[in-house]
């Protein structure tokens, strides 16, 4: 397993924010976790990619403690585990222009310069271009900053990728473009890919695993589909419910019409 | 209820809501769907006769039998006081944090009737039970950000059904919520329509929230009506290429076979981004983007009428809707 956890606990104040958690993710996996506000999925990806410490219980990246990892060869750890979050304006420094923030990771972890060239070749990778990189974040809609943080994150060459709520602060349509672009590397660059949302719909759509949080522990794991299809927990079936009223018939209507013929084929 | 027809919105050179024809009928539910820029709270406002003072309008609106295009601000004022209700999306930044939740909903009581302190408090309380706020007494003593985000925008719920507003505008209201608030929270707006017979203008990006509450939809692209219809029809046989694009960039799936069948697959994204309003291709908006734009795109695309309330200005439609027509015929 790339990335473990037995018994995790965690908590900021008195109150445990995790309790219990169990974990494991394989390398190269989707694993959505869902729940909602306050339920702890932040809490969660920040301790497995080290920005957060204190646990108690054991949580291990490639077989190592993360704790370890961050005492002794923290750069190797952030290099491998990168993260973005919901609302990239806040992850990006307003002062500072694109080019500069982009180049950051790669400066502190690999205590080097990257060449143009580099640049561009990380910013081909989210689809955009060397324009960009004069601007200042203002100066560009929410979807460019979520490729741009995806971009930085990406910059390192990490193993895993977290990503918190990477587009609930956008439209459904840019949401799309966000969601295919991270499918999409994570099939050209290997990636493991751990996503959190509170939206049903996209865990489902997006990933392979899945784990259902409420107040601080998992009510509920599985393959996404097994889950779906036959979710155990009260709560599971409130979220699925939830997401349900506000779906659409099909997706893609015509071509969608096609697909689900096909699948029931291959079902049935 | 509300009507509209050939209403045309400009900002300097740039028409930025252009509608030929919209009608709301009393306590019915109708939802402005389109991407961010795509004109649809320029359009809410208009409709509302709150848009910006620079703002050009030709056409009419008529509200209740009053027309509103050409009225000056008072007269708006009065009415959309007596007639109208607004709530918008972050309900953090509509309320005053300084101020208790029971004072704010107090004003807004205040505004529209002459009522003692002592009714004005049972006023209040009784809102407050209509929107479902538990607990009302204890609540009325809290500040904005002691509550949580659902119970913020019930207050705000309230505050704007305190005058009994024949119409009810919403402009995403329920997109900075968790999706089980946000269930809660369109289940109450649709309750408080029915009961109230209140009219509802909901806007949204999100075409599953408006399925959810609407029975009409107006599909909006670069501050134009590019569809309209009964949500069901516009939602299942969608004839515009804007809006089969939106129905394919959702996400959301209504059934575990339908998720079976997409879990891991790409969704079928819409190309591009929204332009600024200077930057719309002349002739069908939406030209720049759309997978199926033909040689005669480059005109203005003209409104055509189907049966049941359906139009769509599209040179291209979809192929599922002639497929429709097909087995309408048949049946
Ligand atoms: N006060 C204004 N002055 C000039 N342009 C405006 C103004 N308000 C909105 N616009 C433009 O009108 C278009 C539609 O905006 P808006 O109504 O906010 O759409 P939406 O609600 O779908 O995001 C956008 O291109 C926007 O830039
Ligand atoms: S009119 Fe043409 S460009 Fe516009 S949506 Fe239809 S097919 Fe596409
Ligand atoms: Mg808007």
């Amino acid at each position: 397993m790339l990335v473990e956890a037995h018994d995790l606990w965690f908590r900021y104040g008195k109150e445990w924010t995790l309790a219990e958690l169990e974990l494991s993710v394989e390398s190269s996996a989707t694993l959505g976790i869902v729940g909602e506000s306050g339920s702890g999925k932040s809490t969660l990806v920040r301790l497995l990619c080290g920005l957060i410490t204190g646990a108690s219980g054991t949580a291990r990246y490639d077989g190592r403690d993360i704790t370890e990892w961050l005492r002794r060869d923290a750069k190797q750890f952030r290099r491998h585990n990168q993260i973005v979050f919901q609302n990239p304006a806040s992850s990006l420094d307003p002062r500072m222009r694109i080019r500069t923030s982009l180049t950051e990771p790669v400066k502190a972890l690999e205590r080097r310069v990257p060449t143009l060239q580099e640049i561009e070749q990380w910013l081909a990778l989210v689809g955009l271009g060397s324009d960009v990189l004069a601007r200042y974040p203002h100066q560009l809609s929410g979807g460019q900053l979520q490729r741009i943080a995806i971009a930085r994150a990406l910059s390192v060459n990490p193993t895993v990728l977290y990503a918190d709520e990477p587009t609930s602060a956008l439209d459904v349509s840019v949401q799309a473009q966000v969601l295919n672009l991270l499918m999409n590397l994570r099939q050209r660059l290997g990636l493991t890919l751990v996503m959190v949302s509170h939206d049903l719909a996209i865990v489902g759509r997006m990933s392979e695993q899945m784990i259902v949080m409420k107040s601080g522990r998992i009510v509920e794991s599985g393959p996404t589909l097994n889950v779906m299809h036959n979710p155990q927990s009260d709560y599971t079936r409130t979220l699925i419910e939830a997401a349900q009223a506000v779906s659409l018939p099909t997706t893609g209507v015509y071509e969608n019409r096609l697909a689900n013929t096909r699948s029931g084929h291959a079902t049935s | 209820m509300l009507g509209v027809r050939d209403l045309s919105v400009r900002i300097g050179r740039h028409e930025i809501v252009s509608i030929d024809e919209l009608d709301l009928p009393a306590g019915r539910r109708l939802g402005l769907v389109g991407e961010s820029g795509s004109g649809k709270t320029m359009t809410a406002m208009s409709l509302a006769g709150l848009a910006p003072a620079e703002a050009r309008q030709c056409g009419s609106i008529v509200l209740d039998g009053h027309e509103l295009v050409g009225l000056g601000d008072k007269q708006l004022a009065r009415v959309r006081g007596a007639q109208m209700g607004v709530i918008f999306q972050d309900p953090l930044r509509a309320l005053n944090p300084t101020m208790r939740i029971g004072r704010q909903i107090d004003e807004a009581v205040r505004l529209h009737a002459n009522l003692s302190r002592a009714e004005r408090r049972e006023r209040v309380l009784e809102l407050m039970s209509h929107v479902q706020l538990s607990e009302p007494e204890r609540l009325v003593r809290r500040y904005p950000h002691q509550l949580s985000g659902g119970q913020r925008q019930r207050v705000l719920i309230a505050m704007a059904i305190a005058s009994g507003p024949r119409l009810l505008i919403a402009d995403e209201p329920t997109t900075a919520l968790d999706v089980t608030v946000q269930k809660e929270i369109l289940g109450l707006l649709v309750r408080l329509s029915e009961e109230r017979q209140m009219a509802l203008l909901f806007v949204s990006h999100d075409l599953g929230v408006v399925r959810a509450v609407c029975e009409y939809v107006a599909v909006l692209y670069g501050g134009r009506l590019v569809e309209t219809g009964p949500v069901r029809t516009v939602i299942h046989r969608p004839r515009h290429r804007y809006t089969e694009a939106l129905i394919g960039a959702n996400p959301g799936h209504a059934s575990a076979d339908d998720l079976a069948a997409v879990n891991g697959r790409q969704l079928t994204a819409i190309p591009g981004v929204v332009p600024s309003i200077d930057a719309f291709p002349i002739g069908c908006r939406f030209r720049d983007r759309c997978a199926h734009a033909v040689a005669a795109c480059a005109d203005d695309p003209p409104m055509e009428r189907l049966a049941g309330e359906h139009r769509f200005a599209c040179f291209n439609p979809t192929i599922a809707a002639k497929e429709w027509e097909l087995d309408g015929n048949a049946r």
